[in-house]
């Protein structure tokens, strides 16, 4: 199915989101204010809109993400929020999350990138439609899998 | 080649930097010191990175990042990079409200941020550069005409 997996540090969340062509991501929350999306590669449908990479959308206030990949390869596109705001993040994550992303700091922040990262995560990427949920990004959060 | 293109969005300044070749230095500025921690995910390649405390120092091969991996700018030191595989992607996130502490190409500086509509998305600007840099000591590589004519190409 097409996948989306989350980074973060104390100032930035960032999704990545991944789709093939004809398949689709939902995310089944939205949020009271815009967000920006960027496409970084290829071409999608967002809600509605037909955007090719590199081109940054807004999400409209109160409107759940549906994001479908069109054209012939993969398309990539990452949803940005400020972990700082905490109107935005009270509406995604619960106050653990919250505060994990605002405290978190990863084994190797004294070298300032990972010695050994995992490079596995194209390999969750299986073909169908994906719905991104609260509890996936809670689960991503706790587990901070890009440490 | 190195290919930057900064563009903004609701709450950051994204730098999206392409690289072509192996060797090409991948920093913006010379003499890159940040003040505060930045994010960068690596999308495509990977990036030998590189430190030194003051400039008269010599440069120091930390290691190397292979994409995808999420990493953090150190700050209060020189850094550089360049790239090991033959195409490189990174993004550069700077949120709006760190933009002042955060070096950036030439025409972001000439750009006024902060009068740039929330509501609205620009593309500040872009620029190519062509600069290698050696894999062990960061010492810029020159890039001579014969580097450029094709072998089978004569002057007479």
């Amino acid at each position: 199915m097409a996948y989306a997996r989350l980074v973060f540090n104390s100032q930035t969340l960032a999704i990545m989101n991944m789709v093939d062509p004809g398949e689709t991501i939902n995310y089944d929350w939205s949020i009271d204010e815009d967000y920006s999306i960027v496409l970084l590669e290829g071409s999608v449908t967002v809600n509605g809109n037909a955007l090719e990479g590199v081109i940054e959308h807004r999400v409209q206030p109160n409107e759940q993400l549906s994001m479908t990949g069109t054209g012939d390869t993969r398309s990539y596109c990452i949803s940005l929020f400020r972990v700082d705001d905490d109107n935005v993040m009270d509406q995604i994550v619960s106050e653990t999350g919250k505060t994990r992303m605002r405290t978190f700091e990863p084994t190797w922040i004294d070298a300032g990138w990972p010695s050994d990262p995992d490079t596995t995560w194209g390999d969750d990427f299986t073909s169908g439609n994906y719905t991104y949920t609260k509890a996936i990004v809670e689960t991503q959060i706790a587990n901070s899998e890009w440490d | 080649m190195r290919k930057v293109k900064t563009i903004t969005t609701q709450d950051h300044l994204i730098h999206i930097i392409e690289t072509d070749s192996v060797d090409d230095e991948t920093t913006c500025i010379p003499e890159l010191k940040l003040q505060e921690q930045i994010a960068v995910f690596h999308l495509d390649g990977s990036i030998n990175q590189f430190t030194k405390n003051s400039l008269n120092d010599d440069w120091v091969l930390e290691g190397t990042v292979n994409s995808p991996a999420w990493t953090f700018g150190k700050p209060n030191v020189f850094v550089g990079a360049q790239t090991p595989t033959s195409t490189t992607t990174f993004i550069v996130f700077v949120p709006k409200t760190k933009i002042s502490s955060a070096p950036a190409p030439e025409y972001v500086e000439k750009a006024d941020i902060s009068n740039i509509d929330r509501e609205s998305f620009v593309e500040i600007g872009a620029v190519d550069t062509d600069k290698k840099a050696d894999p062990v000591t960061f010492d810029e590589i020159k890039i001579s005409i014969d580097d450029l004519v094709p072998d089978d190409v004569t002057f007479e």
